[in-house]
């Protein structure tokens, strides 16, 4: 607080009041970051999105500073000034009065309370500790992921049908069978949606780094023009993994040909 | 600017209660619980019942006292036959230029600060009229009022021993004291100091005048001015209330205004104490003197051997 202010009681009490909201404010975040984390922490071990976390811990913090703020600052000041309980309270329910002694008491206690900011307010070693507790659970996620290769695929919300949400298959089987389900496809092989690059052609660049890849040539293999080397380079392969000096007829490429582009759905 | 300086001052009030201590100390060696327990009662405005062995100092002690607050004395000496005239004054005959006329003497009671000693060896009619001055603050001879002295207070001192011959108090007019203050033996080294000040052939010091009539009277205010918190004022009320529901150990409990007094006296202590507001220490320490000639014990707790302070121990661990 500022030791040069006016001892008004008014002011005086306004002055902490900053100081105690300062000091719950801090004191909620860390709160409001532990069940943040943990929460996260589940919501990681079912594979859900951090987002439900974060809108718990928002509801949290906004429902505890709002309750916190309706309890009176009296209180809260005796909880952690407990050596100065009874000129508080003394000071609090006298501020309207005038009288010498009042004047005195809030000189007084504007003395006392000289020292008193929002880090005396708070007790340093359970700020620290919060603090060490959110590290560890902001970490918990990462050693969870690292150690479990089988990540759980739920819906939460039981028989609704906010599987959709999610946008994967898998999910319904899921429910229709034991309720949980483990995707080893994507666990193991990554996400599905991967798989269609297989559909792209990919030019690449070997820089004279040696080291260094240039992917700026990937281009869509269906909006490039069609060139005959594109087609059928499975003959090619074939040809390459057959015996050296194996040679296959013009008529026998063209059928692998056709055949390739029957897969691929067009004429044939 | 002249606020800070009146805030300045009130910041020296408990060095000055000090000093008051300090110079009394001068002559009386120890009490100073009991030092404290008058000053409380003067801040309060109000009176003091003194009870004591004989010998303990109490009449040297109020006398000291007087002088240092530099207020007018005088001593009573209860006996039988005092009468209230004894007290309160009377009309005499005087003559003057050959002519006679009834002239208003008046009596010790006419003082700053009485010590009304022995107060329960006079008859319950001279004890009616000085507690009525008491009361009053005016005694009335005959069809005239006089007001008395200001401030003005009766420190009445009794002897739980030695009962013959005596008037107890009654309850209606023990009440009127605001504080009964018990005055021990001191210790042995307290004894050991008295005895080498008084039977030597060293005068004692003679304490310093500090206060006087105008400060008593401005820190009588300031005492009421004392704020109070609604809790440790619900805490008194709880105290007071507690004597008159607990019939195991008391039969009659203490009235309201043992709640005024206790407020009254607690804030005092505040005030001595050099703090602006009133703690539930000063209640609780102020709950003795306040209450212990207010509740009369029961069968029982007088049967267990409990006295009046440890029945206000045990309502004070109750709340």
């Amino acid at each position: 607080m500022d030791r040069n202010s006016s001892f008004g009681p008014k002011r005086l009490f306004r002055e902490l009041k900053w100081e105690v909201f300062k000091t719950m404010l801090l004191n909620e975040i860390l709160n409001a970051a532990i069940l943040f984390f943990a929460l996260n922490i589940i919501l990681t071990v079912f594979n859900m999105s951090y987002l439900y976390s974060a809108a718990v811990a928002v509801l949290f913090l906004v429902v505890r500073m709002t309750r916190s703020w309706r309890k009176s600052t009296i209180r809260r000041l005796e909880e952690t000034n407990p050596e100065v309980h009874e000129i508080l309270r003394t000071a609090y329910e006298h501020q309207s009065h005038n009288s010498l002694m009042v004047q005195g008491l809030m000189f007084d206690l504007q003395k006392r309370l000289s020292t008193v900011s929002a880090g005396a307010l708070l007790s340093a070693r359970r700020v620290f500790s919060k603090v060490l507790v959110v590290m560890f659970l902001a970490f918990t996620p990462v050693l969870i992921i690292s150690f479990t290769p089988y990540l759980i695929q739920a819906n939460p919300l039981g028989d609704m049908d906010f599987g959709s949400l999610w946008g994967e298959g898998g999910r319904e089987a899921f429910f229709e069978s034991i309720g949980v389900e483990l995707n080893r496809t994507e666990a193991n092989y990554g996400d599905a949606r991967v798989l269609d690059l297989g559909d792209q052609a990919m030019d690449v660049e070997l820089l004279t780094g040696g080291n260094m890849l240039s992917f700026d040539q990937t281009q869509d293999a269906q909006e490039r023009p069609r060139r005959f080397s594109d087609f059928p380079f499975e003959a090619e392969a074939v040809e390459a993994e057959s015996a050296p000096g194996a040679r296959y007829d013009d008529s026998d490429i063209a059928l692998i040909n056709r055949y390739s582009s029957c897969v691929r759905g067009q004429d044939c | 600017m002249a606020e800070m300086d009146q805030l300045k001052n009130l910041e020296k009030l408990k060095d000055t209660f000090g000093n008051v201590s300090s110079e009394v100390a001068k002559v009386i060696v120890g009490q100073d619980e009991v030092i404290k327990q008058i000053l409380v009662a003067i801040l309060c405005d109000s009176n003091a019942l003194l009870e004591s062995y004989p010998g303990l100092g109490k009449t040297t002690m109020i006398k000291t006292l007087a002088d240092v607050l530099d207020l007018h004395f005088s001593r009573i000496q209860h006996t039988p036959d005092l009468m209230p005239s004894d007290i309160t004054g009377t009309y005499i005959i005087e003559e003057s230029e050959g002519k006679k006329r009834f002239v208003f003497q008046k009596g010790p009671i006419f003082a700053n600060l009485v010590l009304a000693d022995e107060i329960n060896r006079a008859t319950p009619k001279t004890q009616a009229a000085l507690l009525e001055a008491m009361q009053e603050k005016q005694v009335t001879v005959g069809s005239q009022t006089f007001k008395l002295d200001s401030p003005f207070f009766v420190l009445a001192t009794q002897n739980p021993i030695d009962q013959e011959g005596t008037y107890p108090l009654p309850e209606a007019q023990t009440d009127r004291f605001l504080l009964k203050i018990l005055v021990g033996y001191p210790s042995f080294e307290e004894e050991t100091d008295i005895i080498n000040r008084f039977s030597g052939s060293v005068e004692t010091k003679k304490p310093a005048t500090l206060l006087g009539e105008k400060s008593i009277q401005l820190l009588q205010k300031l005492t009421r001015q004392v704020p109070i918190a609604d809790d440790i004022k619900r805490r008194v009320v709880q105290l007071v209330q507690s004597t008159r529901n607990t019939p195991e150990l008391i039969e009659y409990g203490a009235s309201p205004r043992a709640s005024i007094g206790l407020i009254l006296a607690a804030k005092a202590r505040a005030l001595i104490e050099g703090r602006k507001f009133v703690s539930s220490k000063d209640v609780d320490a102020m709950a003795y003197p306040v209450l212990r000639h207010r509740i009369m014990l029961s069968f029982q707790a007088e049967r267990q051997g409990l006295t009046a302070d440890d029945v206000i121990t045990e309502l004070i661990k109750k709340l």
